[in-house]
C-alpha cells in the first residue's frame, strides 16, 4: 500500500466508523497526531482507544481529498472534514453542532503502513470565543480558576452559585471519561448542612422520608426532604463523618435555612450551620489510583455509601464512596477552601498518568442510569411518592417525619402521578424546560430529563405521567423541534456494568 | 533545518517562498503581491481570515504585523510540488509584542493561477491564542 492508496483507506475508515480498520493501516508503534489532541496517539492500543472515541462522538462523516502530493517516504495532502456531533442538543435555532473543519495531513509509510500520520488544522471554530459571562449577583465555587483554565463554556447557576455544566469537548469523551477513565468534576456548589449536636441524627430522622435513625459514624445514605404537604425539596446524599455531626450533602434548594427555620424555638439539641466545605467529584473506574495517589492511608476498602476522614494532598477532608456518575467513585469534602485550588492541583496531577478529564455532570451517563437531581423535585409540585426513589419514603418508621401525615394521605387516597423512562424518537433538543407529554388528548405529564444515550444509541428520557399511563404505552412529546412519539419504558435505561 | 526558499520548482511553490518571506520581513506588500491580483489568501487569527485580492491580503497582514516583532518559518523537510499545487509543513515561530514567544506546528498549501498563486492558505490550531489583531467591539 503506498501513501495515496493508505490515506484514502484511512477517510474512508472513517466514513464507516471502522476503528478496527483505522488502526491496522498503522504500524504496530504508529503514531497519530493531531492539532486538538493533548498528546501524541503511539501504538495500537491507544489508537483504537482514542480513534474509536472520535469516531463514537461523530455521525454523517464525510472527507474529501483535494490536493494530493507525494513525497520522498509518503505523501502531503490538503483535504475537509466534516461531520455530526452526536448528543450536543443542537444549537438554540436547532441547527446541528457540527466537527467541520480544512486540514493538511502528512503520512510517513513504512512497509506499506502508515508510521506518521500528521493533521494540521485549526479548532478554534469548533470552541466558543469566550466563557459565559457573569454578573457579581452569585457566589463562585473556590474551583473556579480550574474550571475555567480547563475551558469550562457553559455554567448553570445552584445552590446561588456558578455551577460548570459544559466544556469545550464532544459530549462522548465525557462520557468515554466516566465509564472508562477518571474525571474531576468541580461540585463546590453542592453545599453541606451540617447538624451537630446530640440530636444530630434524631433532627436528620425528622427532616428525612427515608429511616435514619440506625446512622452510625462513617455511614452515608441517600434520602429525600419533604415539606410539610410532602412535596420534595430536595434528595441529598447524608454523610456521617463523626459521631454528632451530620451533613446533608443537598442539591439545589436552601436547606440549611429550611432545617435552622424549624430547629429555632424549637427543644432540638442540634445546631445548624454550612461550613466552609466545597466537594468535588472523583469519578470514574480508574478514580481508585487517583485516590490512592492522594491520600494518606489507602482506601481500597471503603465500601460504597461509605466515608472516612483522611488527609488528602495533605489536607484535611472526608472522602465517600458517593458521586453522581451513575458509577464508581469517590467524592472530597476538604475541611475549608482557603486551599482549594492546591487540593485541585493535586488531583490533576494524580490523575495526569490516567488521562484525568476535568468534566461537568455527565448526564448522558447519570440518565441512563436514572440519577437525576433536584430539578427534578424543587419546587416542582411533586410529592415523593411520584418520583424514582420513591422506595425511601418510609410511612412505616416509628418517629415522625415533616410531610409524613400528608404523605400517608396521598398514599390512601392513591398516587396519582409516577416517574418512568421513555424511549424518544428522533433527536432531541437540550432540555431547558419541561416538555409536555400526552397520551390521548389532554396533557397527561411532562418530560423532565431527556438526552442521547450513547450506550442505546438513541434519546431517552424521564417524564412524570399519570399513573394510569404503563409501560409499553406510546405516548407524545413536543419538544422546541417538534411533536415526536415516545415508548414508556422503566427506570434505569441501563445496568451499572453494562 | 530547511527554510522555504527559491529552490521551489514550480508556481504554486515559488508562491509560498515568496509569502513566507515576505512574512518573514512584516512586509504586507510583499506579502501581497505573493498572490495573484484576485487570489485568495487564507490564515487563522486574522479577522476575517478569507483575504481576496491585494488589497484585502495587505490590509489584513498589516494589521496582524503591528502586533508581531519577529516571526520564521522552519522546516526540516522539503517542500511537496506538483503541477497543481504545493505544500510545506513546518513550525512558525513567532515573537510577539504582547506574549512570550511561540511556536506553532504550520501547514501551507498553494495553488497557481494566471498572474500568481490563486490561494494561499495556512493551517494551524489558533485555539487559545490571543488574536493578533483584535477590532474594535462594537
Amino acid at each position: 500500500m503506498n501513501a495515496f492508496e493508505a490515506f484514502e483507506a484511512y477517510c474512508d475508515a472513517w466514513v464507516r466508523h471502522d476503528t478496527n480498520a483505522l488502526v491496522e493501516l498503522f504500524t504496530e508503534d504508529g503514531v497519530f497526531t493531531a492539532s486538538s489532541l493533548d498528546a501524541d496517539v503511539v501504538g495500537h492500543d491507544a489508537l483504537r482507544r482514542e480513534l474509536d472515541h472520535v469516531s463514537k462522538s461523530h455521525e454523517s462523516i464525510e472527507t474529501e481529498t483535494r490536493i494530493a502530493i507525494e513525497t520522498e517516504d509518503g505523501a502531503y495532502f490538503e483535504g475537509t472534514y466534516s461531520a455530526k456531533l452526536i448528543g450536543t442538543g443542537g444549537r438554540v435555532d436547532g441547527a446541528p453542532i457540527r466537527a467541520d473543519f480544512r486540514f493538511v495531513a502528512e503520512i510517513l509509510m513504512q512497509d506499506g503502513k502508515i508510521a506518521l500520520l500528521r493533521e494540521i488544522y485549526d479548532s478554534r471554530p469548533f470552541y466558543n470565543d469566550e466563557r459565559l459571562r457573569f454578573f457579581a449577583m452569585n457566589r463562585r465555587s473556590p474551583y473556579w480558576q480550574g474550571t475555567v483554565d480547563a475551558k469550562c463554556n457553559d455554567y448553570s447557576v445552584y445552590n446561588n452559585m456558578y455551577f460548570p455544566m459544559v466544556y469545550s469537548r464532544a459530549p462522548y469523551e465525557d462520557y468515554a471519561a466516566v465509564r472508562e477513565g477518571v474525571t474531576l468534576w468541580d461540585v463546590g456548589l453542592e453545599r453541606q448542612t451540617q447538624l451537630k449536636g446530640p440530636d444530630a441524627v434524631k433532627f436528620l430522622d425528622y427532616l428525612s422520608c427515608r429511616d435514619m435513625s440506625a446512622m452510625e459514624p462513617g455511614d452515608c445514605r441517600y434520602t429525600l426532604l419533604t415539606d410539610d404537604q410532602g412535596l420534595v425539596l430536595c434528595d441529598p446524599v447524608v454523610l456521617m463523618p463523626e459521631e454528632n455531626v451530620v451533613w446533608l450533602s443537598h442539591g439545589n434548594a436552601d436547606v440549611t435555612l429550611w432545617a435552622r427555620g424549624i430547629v429555632m424555638n424549637s427543644d432540638w439539641d442540634v445546631e445548624v450551620s454550612e461550613p466552609d466545605v466545597a466537594p468535588v467529584q472523583v469519578q470514574g473506574p480508574k478514580s481508585i489510583h487517583v485516590m490512592n495517589a492522594l491520600c494518606d492511608k489507602p482506601i481500597n476498602d471503603l465500601k460504597n455509601y461509605k466515608c472516612c476522614i483522611a488527609e488528602v494532598a495533605g489536607q484535611k477532608a472526608v472522602i465517600s464512596r458517593t458521586g453522581w456518575s451513575g458509577g464508581f467513585g469517590y467524592e472530597i469534602f476538604p475541611y475549608g477552601s482557603d486551599r482549594a485550588m492546591e487540593l485541585w492541583q493535586a488531583i490533576l496531577d494524580a490523575g495526569e498518568p490516567y488521562g484525568i478529564k476535568v468534566t461537568g455532570p455527565v448526564l448522558h451517563r447519570a440518565i441512563e442510569r436514572g440519577v437525576t437531581d433536584t430539578g427534578y423535585y424543587t419546587a416542582s409540585g411533586m410529592n415523593a411518592l411520584e418520583e424514582t426513589s420513591s422506595q425511601f419514603v418510609h410511612l412505616d418508621k416509628e418517629s415522625d417525619f415533616i410531610g409524613k401525615a400528608a404523605l400517608q394521605k396521598v398514599k390512601d387516597e392513591g398516587v396519582k402521578r409516577h416517574s418512568v423512562g421513555l424511549l424518544i424518537e428522533g433527536e432531541t433538543p437540550r432540555l431547558e424546560w419541561y416538555w409536555d407529554l400526552k397520551a390521548g388528548s389532554g396533557k397527561t405529564g411532562e418530560v423532565r430529563w431527556a438526552i442521547h444515550s450513547f450506550e442505546l444509541g438513541r434519546s431517552i428520557g424521564i417524564g412524570v405521567v399519570d399513573i394510569d399511563i404503563a409501560v409499553g404505552e406510546t405516548v407524545e412529546i413536543t419538544h422546541p423541534y417538534g411533536t415526536v412519539n415516545a415508548e414508556v419504558t422503566t427506570i434505569p435505561f441501563v445496568t451499572r456494568g453494562a | 533545518m530547511k527554510m522555504a526558499s527559491n529552490t521551489a520548482k514550480t508556481g504554486a511553490g515559488r508562491a509560498i517562498a515568496a509569502y513566507i518571506a515576505a512574512f518573514q520581513s512584516l512586509d504586507s506588500d510583499a506579502l501581497a503581491a505573493s498572490a495573484g491580483r484576485n487570489g485568495l489568501v487564507e490564515v487563522p487569527l486574522i479577522k476575517p481570515s478569507r483575504l481576496f485580492g491585494h488589497s484585502e491580503i495587505r490590509r489584513g497582514h498589516s494589521a496582524a504585523f503591528q502586533v508581531i516583532i519577529k516571526a520564521e518559518f522552519v522546516s526540516d523537510k522539503a517542500m511537496a510540488e506538483s503541477d497543481d499545487a504545493a505544500i510545506w509543513l513546518g513550525t512558525l515561530n513567532i515573537q510577539r509584542n504582547t506574549s512570550a514567544p511561540e511556536s506553532h506546528e504550520i501547514g501551507i498549501v498553494a495553488q497557481p493561477g494566471d498572474d500568481g498563486a490563486s490561494r494561499i492558505s495556512l493551517y494551524f490550531d489558533s485555539r487559545g491564542i490571543r488574536r493578533w489583531a483584535d477590532e474594535t467591539i462594537l
